[in-house]
């Protein structure tokens, strides 16, 4: 059996925990920039307030109503997270953290009888020793512990685990989910199902096989028999090392200088290469990109980018921030309101695997040592980046608009809870 | 971790698992005798382990008044405490409670039937929880930090 913990209103449940005074109220939690909403809390689902609704066009709606309204604070939910999965991980032996908010736990070995009281415990002792509510669906595979935990969480929230072990309950979650909220269906497949008279997960069970297979391929094969009860995905107990990594932000404000698009991202580019170190990789090929904003029908659009291969593979700051530049002044044009650049560390390979330049003059020893004395001292104080590269800057004329965060409660000394 | 440095004795820091480090001294012997301390090595104190400072279900706050500065017990003004939610909370036991969606840090009693958050302070007055009241147990204040003398 597999169960899937998944926490309910995630963000909306970090900023409550910290927060009495909006435990009854509808809190809503914003995008990057301040833009749309990513998370509701119950209440403020019960007020029809969509996911992705944007909070300039309903401020109106968001105040008359008393709605409590955060900018993400990732760095608190990243803790959070880390104490639920942690909690967690101390009931089972192999367990997977699916995301932020989800973990799947590998449950064979126990007895049927004991699984739902089990999760029952895993739950109380999350609420209790965290705070953070969660939901559990437990099933035979994955894909079926995804849909008893959406039933959960829409018919049995009290109580907040459903277990799916008889048929007749399988059977009925199946003809309950609708092919579009099925994990793994995208719009385009639900679309094309229901043409076809298959509204239900229990009309795609019973679709003949040949056509499952002609119509959705062989994932689409893969993920009928799931439903069916017979696992075909393995949990991946061992987090996958990134193919790619990439930052890309919309500003605060719009930006028009090559010099404040340069700082920002100078800014990205230092924050991607620590990423690339600490998985302990290289990369031999990096993408920078800008962009106007496409909603301004005012402005002048542009969209470009650009991908240089670098002689070396290498993880060295200085290194990727003057590729960056030039990538940058190649595809910089004055006269435009931009709003996003984005670098994109491409091909990567393991850092102790790197092919040597034959004309290659960098002492690539130093330039080591060098890096793993700054990560150290940039942790030392807490992702506070006390060592900065001149390219950098210091002004934060690109930095994200955050005008309702929260505290770091958990990560910084200086912004813990104060109580009387 | 020692970082570089040429010391012949060098300490490796092995994360087995979450929680589970091993000190694995890597010595280069150039002359003479190991060293004697190697089959004794332990580990030195670890106080965040020992306090459960690193548990995911305690909190670090800071105190702010002095309505704890009592005699027995005793949390200053500008204090550090950590706060564990896993321990259940009995009467005797200093809280950090939810009392009308307002943080307060007291000692939990139980007089006539009905809690009460008693300051340690005697200049401070108790609070009676009465019905119409909203009590929510956060959780269990466990260790007080300050420097003597200093502000921490």
């Amino acid at each position: 059996m597999i169960a899937l913990v998944d926490c309910n209103n995630f963000y909306a449940s970090a900023e409550r925990l910290f927060c009495p005074r909006v435990l009854k109220a509808p809190v809503v939690v914003l995008s990057n920039n301040d833009g749309c909403v990513i998370a509701r809390s119950q209440e403020a689902k019960d007020l029809n307030i969509q996911m992705g609704a944007p909070a300039f066009l309903m401020e109106e709606q968001l105040i008359k109503n008393n709605v409590q309204i955060f900018s993400s604070n990732y760095t608190l939910y990243g803790s959070i997270s880390d104490r639920v999965h942690a909690t967690i991980s101390r009931f089972v032996t192999d367990w997977e953290k699916y995301s932020i908010d989800e973990s799947f736990l590998d449950l064979s070995g126990f007895f049927d009888l004991n699984i739902y009281r089990y999760c029952k415990l895993i739950r109380a002792t999350v609420l209790r020793n965290v705070g953070i509510p969660v939901t559990i669906g437990i099933a035979p595979t994955r894909t079926l512990a995804k849909m008893a935990n959406r039933y959960a969480k829409k018919e049995r929230r009290q109580i907040g685990v459903f277990f799916l072990d008889c048929q007749q309950k399988t059977d009925m979650v199946l003809k309950y989910t609708k092919v579009e909220d099925i994990w793994g269906i995208g719009r385009q497949f639900s679309a094309l199902l229901n043409r076809h008279g298959i509204l239900t997960a229990w009309d795609l069970v019973h679709t003949p096989e040949d056509w499952v297979r002609k119509h959705l391929s062989v994932v689409g094969l893969r993920l009928v028999t799931e439903l069916k009860g017979i696992p075909c995905a393995e949990l991946e107990t061992e987090a996958a090392i990134r193919k790619n990594i990439g930052i890309a932000k919309s500003f605060g404000s719009l930006l028009s200088k090559r010099e404040d698009v340069a700082k920002a991202l100078a800014n990205y580019v230092t924050a991607a290469a620590e990423k690339l170190r600490a998985q302990g990789s290289c990369c031999s090929r990096i993408q920078v990109f800008l962009q106007t904003n496409g909603f301004r029908t005012q402005d002048k659009q542009y969209f470009q980018s650009i991908t240089l291969q670098l002689p070396v593979a290498t993880n060295f700051t200085p290194e990727l921030l003057h590729y960056a530049d030039i990538a940058l002044s190649r595809i910089f044009k004055n006269g435009y309101n931009f709003k996003k650049v984005g670098i994109m560390l491409e091909n990567l390979v393991p850092a102790d695997q790197i092919q040597l330049g034959l004309y290659d003059t960098r002492d690539r020893d130093r330039q080591k040592k060098l890096m793993t004395a700054v990560d150290s001292i940039n942790k030392l104080f807490n992702g506070k980046e006390l060592v900065k590269y001149a390219r950098q800057g210091t002004g934060r004329r690109w930095s994200l608009r955050r005008e309702r965060l929260s505290p770091c409660y958990t990560t910084r000394l200086s912004d813990v809870l104060v109580v009387k | 971790m020692i970082v570089g440095g040429s010391s012949p004795e060098r300490v490796t820091r092995l994360v087995i698992s979450e929680g589970v480090t091993i000190n694995y001294l890597d010595i280069r012997i150039s002359a003479g005798f190991p060293s004697p301390a190697l089959d004794f090595s332990e580990n030195d104190i670890d106080l965040i382990r020992e306090l459960g400072l690193d548990k995911p279900s305690v909190y670090i706050m800071r105190v702010d008044g002095k309505s704890m500065e009592g005699k027995d017990i005793y949390i200053p003004n500008g204090a550090f405490i950590s706060v564990d939610r896993s321990i259940k909370a009995v009467a005797g036991h200093v809280v950090l409670a939810i009392l009308n969606q307002e943080f307060t840090i007291k000692t939990l009693l139980r007089k006539n039937g009905r809690y009460v958050l008693q300051p340690e302070n005697p200049d401070f007055k108790p609070i009676i929880v009465s019905g119409d009241d909203e009590l929510i147990i956060w959780g269990v204040v466990d260790v007080v930090f300050y420097r003597v003398g200093r502000k921490l």
